[in-house]
């Protein structure tokens, strides 16, 4: 299992350092001179060349992108232009909101994605199958910010069971301790903030979650199908298990790898589409702060979000690897398949 | 010919799937709709008219009017040639470079093949919309640039097909045998690779034609990509976010035409793989 997960990690390196040159390169690639860019036609040439001076943009490349990377190792991300901010605080500060956003999304994409496809596998051919699968194409097909508008004006604007935007009433905010409010409320013993966190979180979880629900009920569906037809499945039939017993213990945990891959897959989707979400339900997170430093031409600040979305992707996805080693002892002990 | 017939009987089986003809028929009556908006839509996309400004649908104007007073049905009909298009050019791009990058690495193997294989893997550590917006970022917000933004995302997805079918390609009796007598690499990659990617590939260009749809027109309601007055469906939506109280009309239609479009593309890809994969 060390080995494993040894191994793994080593495979890292490379992809890591390639987002590391990418983000980099970001800067460079500006038709122009980025710090001209970033300030603006009208800047004055002195501020522009005390930007240059103070980016490093006077310097050779390879001494710029040595001093990125090991600025960045050391958590260093530079300032941004807008704002003068460390960028590794800015962020810091608005990772909680998207993480808890993704976190419930995911919460909602597989709480109702795994039973719903099981059940339509379960029933195939049957009118809940034909349902969910219908359904599940539509949820593909469905572009998330027409939905969010959707649900905002008829949970929102309609009926008004939800709030339009942000993550809580400001007059039941609670102290800041971890950033993540779901927690602060609890710490807080506030249980009316915790509710009203949870009504301004519904709506764009939701949305968030209707492509990954989708997307993991067909395939939970297909793997579970797949299953299904196996010998020791109809042993178990056969030894007169319950259905649930069998679904539960004999199919779903051989079903579990490619759901799982598609779980891990998903996660990356969620992070890309917080930026839409969060930008319709104006919530304070790192996709839209991500947007609205795209706007400015905030270079600094999009290569931090850059890397900083594509290092959690690729931590997820290597969570995923490995929890496949502990659900699948071929794949530990034979190492090279993942 | 013989692996030509192999996905042929697949394709006549693929066009009698009933969702791949509900995906074609969606996908035609788009085509009509680029096709046909200058000629029968009632009127000026562009053409503003502040004095019939938030109009509700009525008969002059089926689907209402923006916050501009254009009318919304003539928008929605030209968007179809714009959402099109833009889908057409970014497939076209991941196909061409993407195909073109796993044809050669995959045939060739080695060095190369290790290296641009590692930077495939970077640029799927990137969420596609992320790296779309990052695209977007470096080259200034517009419907072309969100076209080769979104062009750029699937150009991983295109080279890891085209090389695992490589791959498994070089591997066939056949193909040793028509080395053996002396195919030169045109040949072999003409006769023996490049019809066995045909069907996968078919597959792929449908759904990546669904997903560059959808992607482009979130760039476009981001406001990185078509900019006002476009009439994109996209953009339109990003207009309409600030009329949901005053006119929700301009919030249906152009939704609904991309999740019909998409359905389209992502019916007849879904079809598509149901009769080419074997294993299905």
């Amino acid at each position: 299992m060390v080995g494993y997960l040894g191994r793994r990690i080593a495979l890292l390196v490379p992809t890591l350092l390639g987002v590391s040159v990418l983000a980099f390169s970001l800067i460079h690639l500006v038709p122009g001179d980025p710090a001209q860019v970033m300030l603006g036609e009208r800047a004055n040439a002195r501020a522009v060349a005390e930007l240059r001076h103070e980016m490093g943009l006077d310097q050779p490349l390879p001494v710029q992108y040595w001093r990125f990377l090991s600025a960045a190792l050391a958590g260093d991300l530079g300032r941004s232009i807008k704002t003068r901010e460390k960028v590794s605080v800015e962020m810091t500060q608005r990772f909680p909101a998207t993480f808890e956003l993704a976190v419930a999304a995911l919460l909602i994409a597989v709480g109702l994605g795994v039973p719903l496809g099981v059940l339509a596998a379960r029933r195939r051919g049957g009118w809940v199958d034909a349902a969910v699968m219908t359904g599940s194409l539509v949820g593909v097909s469905l572009p998330i910010f027409w939905l969010g508008l959707l649900l905002l004006l008829w949970l929102s604007v309609g009926v008004g069971w939800f709030p339009l935007s942000g993550r809580i009433d400001p007059g039941l905010a609670v102290p800041s301790v971890t950033g993540f409010l779901l927690v602060d409320t609890l710490l807080a013993g506030r249980l009316d903030s915790l509710f009203d966190a949870l009504r301004h979180l519904a709506l764009p979880a939701l949305a968030l979650g209707t492509i990954p629900l989708s997307v993991i009920s067909r395939i939970t569906r297909s793997s579970v199908l797949e299953v299904l037809q196996l010998d020791y499945v109809r042993t178990a039939w056969a030894k007169g298990l319950s259905e649930r017993v069998v679904l539960a213990k004999h199919v779903l945990k051989n079903a579990l790898v490619p759901i799982l891959t598609v779980i891990g897959l998903q996660f990356g989707y969620l992070l890309g589409g917080a930026i839409i979400t969060e930008t319709i339900f104006a919530w304070p997170g790192l996709g839209r702060w991500l947007l609205l430093s795209v706007q400015a031409r905030d270079f600094r600040a999009v290569q931090g979000g850059v890397m900083l979305v594509a290092l959690v992707f690729v931590v997820v996805n290597l969570v995923v690897d490995l929890l496949y080693a502990v659900i699948d002892p071929r794949i530990r002990l034979t190492g090279d398949e993942a | 010919m013989i692996r030509f017939a192999e996905w042929h009987p697949g394709l006549r089986k693929g066009l009698r799937h009933r969702g791949a003809l509900v995906g074609l028929a969606l996908i035609g009556v788009f085509l009509v709709m680029a096709a046909t908006s200058p000629l029968v839509a009632p009127r000026d996309p562009l053409a503003q008219n502040l004095a019939q400004r938030l109009e509700a649908p009525s008969a002059e104007y089926p689907l209402g009017t923006d916050d501009f007073g254009r009318d919304i049905l003539s928008r929605v009909l030209y968007g179809a040639r714009i959402s099109l298009r833009v889908g057409v050019v970014a497939v076209a791009i991941s196909l061409f470079i993407g195909g073109t990058i796993g044809l050669v690495s995959g045939f060739y193997g080695g060095t190369l093949d290790l290296l641009v294989m590692r930077l495939m893997d970077v640029l799927l550590a990137f969420p596609a919309i992320l790296l779309a917006i990052a695209v977007v970022a470096v080259l200034g917000p517009s419907l072309t640039n969100a076209m080769v933004a979104v062009g750029i995302t699937g150009i991983p997805v295109y080279a890891r097909l085209v090389r695992g079918v490589v791959l498994q390609v070089k591997s066939l009796e056949y193909v040793t045998a028509a080395r053996a007598l002396g195919a030169g690499d045109a040949r072999l990659v003409l006769r023996a690779v490049l019809p066995n990617c045909v069907a996968p590939l078919l597959v792929q260009t449908s759904l990546g034609l669904a997903t560059a749809v959808l992607d482009a027109a979130g760039l476009s309601f981001l406001g990185l990509g078509a900019q006002p007055p476009t009439p994109e469906w996209g953009a339109m939506l990003s207009q309409g976010r600030e009329l949901i109280l005053d006119a929700p009309w301009a919030l249906t239609a152009p939704g609904l035409a991309i999740l019909l479009s998409v359905l389209g593309f992502n019916l007849l890809g879904d079809g598509l793989r149901d009769a080419l994969d074997p294993r299905a």
